[in-house]
């Protein structure tokens, strides 16, 4: 069957070469944008390490000569920092809120970022230095962003009152390969000599959706550390993120700020706006999501074309070839068995771009095009894509078939042979 | 002639429903998705308000590099004196203007409310580089600039949510604690129209604060230029003396330099994805997009082109005597072009009024902002009727031109007898 099959497309081959072509360019674009959008999702579904739900950031201003409100910064008796501090407490005891904490570049979702280095305490000279993303934060701050360790527990309740680390996993593994990381000691390099315990170790957290857990790690600080800090770098680079108990709307987020009243005020700090963490998400994500819509309004083009070529070919070859069904008819080919012979005839053709779309993935895996960084080349990977791609080619071109091949079987044997 | 071929090409239609729609649809559905790649391209583009003259500007956003001798880089923008010593003192422009954008809530005397809009600080050439429609009031004078007074124009939405109508030119509204007065209100912008767009605009010396930060040398800062030419012919003119400014500004400075890369760049350069940290050329963009356009062309002209052959073979017999009696191979050609391009015609503009409906459906995945505004100055430009129009005969050549050529060339005797 198949044979006789493959003599028919051979004998055809002005007629499907064409055909022919644009499965191939279609199966092998295809198959690269199923295997782009499957890194993608499965990269999206990962655990990010944080959870975002129901937290908002507030950002701070603070109030200068001729501003309204203005209090002489001679006359206070608390300094800035305090007074930030002061602010995030006044949050932190608004009944809808659920937690607020304080942190230097430790909201989610934004463009900012630091690094520094960090070494295991007691290694000698020959141990390589590394920089690795660096947040300063408060004890609160793993409650708001829900982290937990690797075993699922919070992290807050293992914070001491000293100045500590938590680790994330892949930073507990690269400077403790193998080792219990919790109990031993950290610095920022090799000739400090202040070395600081390590309280926790995070599970892997992610910058956005789409990106691989990096190393980082989260400096806990004590509130002392913390006013030092803002004295120094003022309140701009500061994040306060706060959890409400609820979901709200913008709308309901603007006011609940406006019903704090004076408490968002403390001498010159004072809250200027806020927004939610949904929003900066939105932002951040829009242009790898805007890639995936792109390249599925792609697919879905590529899709529609095949199915108007098939259905244009199909339909012009069962015309002209009527004469040929009208006497397989005539000598007792049922009707099913002839929609069978086409549609074999489309899949064949399908199938025998098989081995050349075998040869393309050969080249890019041998040129490293696609992302095997979030995801390894695997059996399974190649199967889904490869799998996918050839199944949706075969829905389609079955469709293709179906309706041309339709019309030609309403007729009647006399009718068909016709042609003949 | 024309007419004959018309003629024929509709009763070839008409005669074969199903094939000649898939021909039609096909065509739309290429021709929908390259003017979509088109109308993108244009929105960047075009001229349309408040910028009537885009062809016209020079952008310099983003686009500064401060290093030292200690290799230590500043990449960003630049501050206020730099932007007095390099660009105020251009000769060649007919208007520049400096500007950056804060994010400010907006509140109204005795409310405080915490949405933050986009503020834009700039200067009073500002509104003379672009041309923004007043609905009342007029902008911040060049006296309000240079004394500082806090006077604000404001966008007719703002206006609306604030105080529910447009009549509030001599309102107070305070942007981040220190009270303004609006002084005119202007119809909103779209967000396409990137760098006139925000929400309110003030004089940027009212905002001592963000004008004190400075680093490297008083060197970089929150400044971004934009330039409006003479003529497009000043563009290399104004680089040259550009750099001679800036040689001279660095002179001045014992440590520091400024450069700005490649800027400034023009909107077209913008158009094609260029940044002002990073230019990109001419031919990558073609690289990529023209590989993208082909492929939106090749995929429908495979279908077509197998879709054709085959209804021009059946015409084997009728190019035969065509031929017999003295049609040359020219003739012959024309004809078959002639009759396909009615097709093509047809499916082009079916496309065109398709990707008119879908950009509007798409534009939040297709633009870099969302909640861009389309008018109907960025859609109806000539140009994209002509890109169509030239689309639509490279589909055309494509999908006729070969299988044209093949039956064209036919021996008489084999086309009368009907051989392949």
């Amino acid at each position: 069957m198949i044979k006789h099959v493959l003599k028919i497309i051979w004998n055809q081959r002005r007629a499907n070469g064409w055909i022919f072509a644009e499965l191939l360019v279609v199966v092998a674009i295809l198959f690269s944008m199923m295997d782009s959008l499957l890194v993608d999702f499965y990269a999206y579904h990962q655990p990010l390490g944080f959870d975002i739900t129901n937290t908002y950031k507030v950002q701070l201003g603070v109030l200068k000569p001729g501003m309204m409100g203005y209090v002489d910064e001679v006359t206070l008796a608390t300094s800035l920092g305090e007074d930030a501090m002061r602010l995030v407490d006044n949050l932190r005891q608004a009944p809808e809120v659920e937690e607020a904490s304080i942190s230097c570049v430790g909201s989610p979702y934004t463009y900012s970022n630091m690094w520094s280095s960090l070494v295991p305490d007691g290694v000698d000279s020959t141990w390589e230095v590394h920089s690795f993303q660096h947040h300063i934060v408060d004890a609160e701050y793993f409650d708001v962003l829900r982290m937990t360790t690797d075993d699922g527990n919070p992290i807050t309740p293992l914070i001491r009152p000293e100045v500590g680390y938590v680790l994330s996993r892949e930073l507990a593994g690269k400077l403790f390969e193998g080792k219990r990381a919790i109990g031993e000691y950290v610095k920022f390099n090799m000739n400090n000599t202040d070395r600081y315990p390590v309280f926790a170790v995070s599970t892997p957290v992610r910058r956005s959706e789409y990106e691989k857990a990096n190393a980082r790690f989260f400096e806990v600080a004590t509130p002392a550390r913390m006013i030092d800090l803002i004295a120094q770098w003022q309140v701009m680079p500061m994040d306060i993120l706060v959890r409400m108990r609820s979901n709200l709307t913008p709308d309901e987020f603007e006011a609940f700020l406006q019903g704090m009243g004076e408490r968002l005020t403390v001498n010159n700090v004072y809250v200027s706006g806020g927004y939610s963490m949904k929003e900066m998400r939105a932002d951040i994500l829009k242009s790898r999501e805007d890639n995936m819509k792109k390249k599925s309004a792609l697919v879905g083009f590529m899709l529609l074309n095949v199915f108007f070529g098939i259905i244009g070919t199909f339909w012009l070859r069962t015309q002209a070839r009527q004469g040929e069904m009208g006497l397989r008819i005539a000598i007792g080919s049922s009707r099913s068995q002839l929609r069978r012979l086409m549609s074999i005839e489309g899949l064949c053709l399908l199938a025998l771009t098989v081995p050349l779309i075998l040869i393309y993935l050969g080249n890019i895996l041998y040129l490293d095009l696609p992302d095997t960084y979030r995801l390894p080349y695997t059996w399974w990977r190649f199967a889904a894509t490869f799998g996918g791609a050839y199944l949706l080619m075969a829905g389609m071109i079955s469709l293709g078939i179906w309706l041309p091949v339709r019309k030609a079987m309403q007729m009647e044997p006399v009718e068909a042979l016709h042609y003949e | 002639m024309l007419k004959q071929y018309f003629k024929q090409a509709l009763n070839m239609l008409r005669e074969n429903r199903l094939t000649s729609m898939v021909s039609i649809l096909g065509t739309a559905l290429s021709i929908a998705m390259i003017m979509i790649v088109v109308l993108v391209f244009q929105i960047q583009s075009a001229n349309f308000l408040p910028k009537t003259h885009r062809d016209r500007m020079l952008y310099v956003e983003e686009g500064t590099e401060v290093s030292d001798s200690n290799n230590s880089r500043n990449s960003g923008s630049m501050s206020v004196e730099a932007v007095k010593e390099c660009f105020y003192t251009l000769k060649t422009p007919e208007a520049v203007s400096a500007w950056f954008n804060f994010t400010y809530p907006l509140s109204l005397p005795g409310k405080q409310m915490y949405k933050i809009y986009s503020i834009k600080y700039t200067d009073t050439n500002f509104w003379k580089i672009y041309d923004f429609s007043f609905l009342g009031g007029k902008p911040f004078s060049e006296a309000d600039f240079t004394s500082a007074i806090t006077q604000a124009v404001v966008s007719e939405s703002v206006a609306r949510k604030l105080y529910g109508t447009v009549n509030v030119t001599g309102k107070p509204i305070i942007i981040d604690r220190i009270a303004y007065t609006i002084c005119g209100v202007v119809k909103d912008v779209s967000r396409a129209a990137d760098t006139s767009f925000a929400d309110v605009w003030v004089p940027y010396t009212t905002n001592a604060f963000i004008l004190g930060i400075t680093q490297m040398e008083n060197m970089a800062g929150p400044f971004n230029t934009c330039i409006l030419t003479k003529s497009r012919s000043d563009f290399d003119t104004i680089r040259k003396e550009l750099a001679q400014q800036t040689a001279r500004y660095n002179a001045t400075k014992q440590d520091c330099r400024i450069s700005f890369l490649e800027n400034p760049i023009t909107r077209f350069d913008r158009a094609i994805g260029s940044v002002g940290q990073r230019k990109i050329a001419l031919k990558d963009y073609l690289l990529e997009t023209g590989g993208l356009l082909l492929f939106l062309l090749l995929v429908p002209a495979l279908n077509l082109i197998g879709v054709t052959q085959s209804s021009v073979q059946k015409r084997r017999a009728e190019m035969g005597l065509r031929k017999a009696f003295g049609a040359t191979q020219g003739t012959l050609i024309r004809q078959l072009l002639c009759e396909n391009f009615l097709v093509t015609l047809l499916g082009g503009a079916i496309g065109l009024i398709l990707s008119l409906l879908l950009l509007p459906a798409c534009k939040n995945f297709l633009l870099q902002k969302t909640d861009t505004a389309l008018n109907s100055d960025m859609l109806f430009q000539p140009g994209i009727f002509i890109a169509a129009l030239l689309f639509c005969l490279l589909l055309n050549l494509l999908s006729a031109g070969i299988p044209a050529l093949r039956v064209s060339r036919q021996p008489i005797t084999n086309a009368l007898k009907g051989d392949e």
